[in-house]
C-alpha cells in the first residue's frame, strides 16, 4: 500500500485536504479566540493560516500536474480542469494574502502592538473570502471525476479563463518573461540577504547587535518572497506542462519553499530569539534552525537553477 | 581574439563541458553567489539611507565583508562560465555592461567600507559618514543594474 504518494494527481488529492479544511479550522479557532479573549490561541490561528497559506502552493502546483496527467483519459472534460484550475488560482491567491496578512500581524504582534489592532479581523475577512473561492474550488474540482455530483450543465460560462487570459498577456509581449525573471532574481536576492544576515547573527557573528534589529528585516525578505511567488506562479502557469514533467527538480523545489517559509516563521514568533539581546549567544537549538534554513534557502536557489537540467527519466 | 578562442578550448573548459554536474555547478554557485553579493549590500545599502534604523552603524562594516564572499565566488565562476564561450561573450552588449556594473558594484562596496572606517568616530555617534548615502545608492542601483543586464546576456 502506498501510503506515502508517487505522483502528481496522488499528491494532489491528499494536499488539496488541507488548505480546504485547515482554512475552516483555522477561521473557526480565529474566531472562537476573539470572542473569548484569548491571545495565544490567535496566534495559533494566525499560524495556522500562514502554514496553510504555504502548503497551498505545491497544492496548486499538484493540481496543474493531476491536470496533465488526466487531461486525455476517457470522461474527463478538460473544460472542467480548466474552470477547476482559475477557481484554484482566485482561491491561492486570496489564500496567500490571508497568510501575509497572519504573518505580518504576528510580526508586529513583537512590536508590543496589541493583537486588537486590525490584523485579526482583516484576517478574518481576507480568510472568509479564501474559504468560499475554496470551496468553490473544491466543488468544480469534483465535476471533473465525480459524475454522480455532475449537475448537467458545463460550470461557468464560455469565453477565455483566468490562467489563458495570463499566459496570453505574458505571449504577447516579448519583454514580459525577462522581465519576470529579473523581478524573481531581485526577489532571491531580496530574500535571501535577511534570511543570511539573520542566520549570522544567530550563530554569534555580529554578535553586539540585538537580535530585534535582524527581526525589523524579516517584511524586506517576505516582500522577495511574494515577488517570487507572483512571477513563479507567472512562470508555472504559462508552461505548467513542462514544470510538472521536472520530477526531481519542479517539486523538491516547492516542497523547500513550504517547509524554508515555515523556518521563517520561527524566526518571527519564537520567544528565546527574540530576547536575544547584545552580547548574547543564542540557544544551539536556534543556531541549528539558522543553518537548515540557509540550506533550505540555498537549495531553492540551485533546484530553481538547475530545473532545465534535471529532467525525469 | 585568438586568446579568447585559446581559453574555450582548454582542458579546463573540455573538462566542464563534459562532466554531467561541472557546468551546472558553476551557474548555480553563480546564482547562489549573487543571492548573497546583491541580498546582503540591498539591506545594508538601505541601512546608510536611513532605513532599520536600530542595526548599530558600527556593526555594517564587519557586514559588507560577508558581500565580498559571493563576489569571490561569482569571479571564480564567473570567469569559468566565460571561458566556455569567450568569444561569443565578448561581443555580448549586456555582458559588457554587466562587467561594468559589477567593477562599479565592488568599487563602491570598498568605498564605503573605507568611509566607515575613516569615519569611525562619527559611526560610533551613530551618524551616517560623509559620502555613506551617495556610496550607497549608488551600490544598491549598480548591483541591480548588474543583475538586469545579467539576465539580459541570454536575450540579446
Amino acid at each position: 500500500m502506498d501510503l506515502i504518494p508517487g505522483s502528481a494527481p496522488h499528491w494532489h488529492l491528499v494536499l488539496n485536504h488541507l488548505p480546504s479544511v485547515g482554512t475552516l479550522v483555522a477561521l473557526c479557532l480565529l474566531a472562537a479566540a476573539r470572542s473569548v479573549g484569548s491571545r495565544d490561541v490567535t496566534r495559533a490561528s494566525l499560524l495556522l493560516f500562514v502554514v496553510f497559506a504555504l502548503v497551498a502552493i505545491p497544492t496548486f502546483v499538484t493540481g496543474a500536474a493531476a491536470g496533465w496527467a488526466i487531461r486525455s483519459t476517457a470522461g474527463i472534460s478538460e473544460r472542467a480542469i480548466a474552470v477547476h484550475q482559475d477557481a484554484a488560482l482566485l482561491a491561492l491567491v486570496a489564500l496567500l494574502v490571508t497568510g501575509w496578512l497572519a504573518w505580518f500581524t504576528l510580526w508586529r504582534d513583537r512590536r508590543r502592538l496589541p493583537l486588537d489592532g486590525w490584523g485579526p479581523p482583516a484576517v478574518l475577512g481576507s480568510g472568509t473570502l479564501a474559504l468560499v473561492l475554496l470551496l468553490r474550488t473544491a466543488r468544480l474540482g469534483g465535476d471533473i471525476n465525480h459524475p454522480e455530483i455532475r449537475a448537467g450543465v458545463p460550470a461557468d460560462g464560455a469565453g477565455p479563463g483566468l490562467s489563458a487570459a495570463i499566459v496570453d498577456w505574458v505571449g504577447n509581449r516579448a519583454w514580459a518573461f525577462p522581465a519576470m525573471e529579473t523581478v524573481h532574481f531581485l526577489g532571491m536576492a531580496l530574500l535571501f540577504g535577511p534570511v543570511l544576515l539573520t542566520a549570522v547573527r544567530v550563530l554569534g557573528g555580529a554578535r553586539t547587535v540585538p537580535y530585534a534589529a535582524f527581526h525589523r528585516l524579516l517584511p524586506l525578505g517576505v516582500f522577495g518572497f511574494v515577488l517570487n511567488v507572483v512571477t513563479g506562479l507567472g512562470f508555472f502557469l504559462v508552461d505548467s506542462g513542462r514544470y510538472s514533467a521536472l520530477t526531481y527538480g519542479f517539486f523538491p523545489k516547492m516542497a523547500l519553499i513550504v517547509v524554508g517559509g515555515v523556518a521563517a516563521l520561527y524566526f518571527t514568533i519564537f520567544e528565546r530569539l527574540w530576547e536575544l539581546g547584545a552580547g548574547d549567544d543564542a540557544p544551539i537549538a536556534a543556531k541549528a534552525v539558522a543553518v537548515v534554513t540557509v540550506l533550505i534557502w540555498s537549495g531553492v536557489i540551485a533546484y530553481g537553477r538547475l530545473l532545465p537540467y534535471l529532467e525525469s527519466d | 581574439m585568438a586568446f579568447l578562442s585559446w581559453l574555450e578550448s582548454t582542458g579546463y573548459v573540455k573538462w566542464m563541458l563534459a562532466s554531467l554536474v561541472a557546468y551546472p555547478f558553476m551557474l548555480t554557485v553563480h546564482a547562489l553567489g549573487l543571492a548573497l553579493t546583491v541580498g546582503v549590500l540591498l539591506v545594508l545599502d538601505l541601512r546608510l539611507l536611513g532605513l532599520y534604523p536600530t542595526i548599530p552603524l558600527t556593526s555594517l562594516d564587519r557586514l559588507l565583508r560577508i558581500a565580498w564572499v559571493g563576489i569571490g565566488l561569482n569571479a571564480l565562476t564567473g570567469v569559468s562560465i566565460f571561458m566556455t564561450e569567450a568569444t561569443q561573450y565578448v561581443t555580448n552588449v549586456p555582458f559588457i555592461l554587466k562587467m561594468v556594473f559589477v567593477v562599479l558594484g565592488a568599487v563602491s562596496l570598498a568605498a564605503m567600507q573605507r568611509v566607515l572606517r575613516r569615519n569611525a568616530s562619527t559611526v560610533e555617534a551613530g551618524q551616517v559618514p560623509p559620502h555613506g548615502r551617495g556610496l550607497a545608492i549608488g551600490s544598491a542601483l549598480f548591483w541591480v543594474l548588474a543583475v538586469v543586464t545579467g539576465r539580459l546576456i541570454a536575450y540579446l
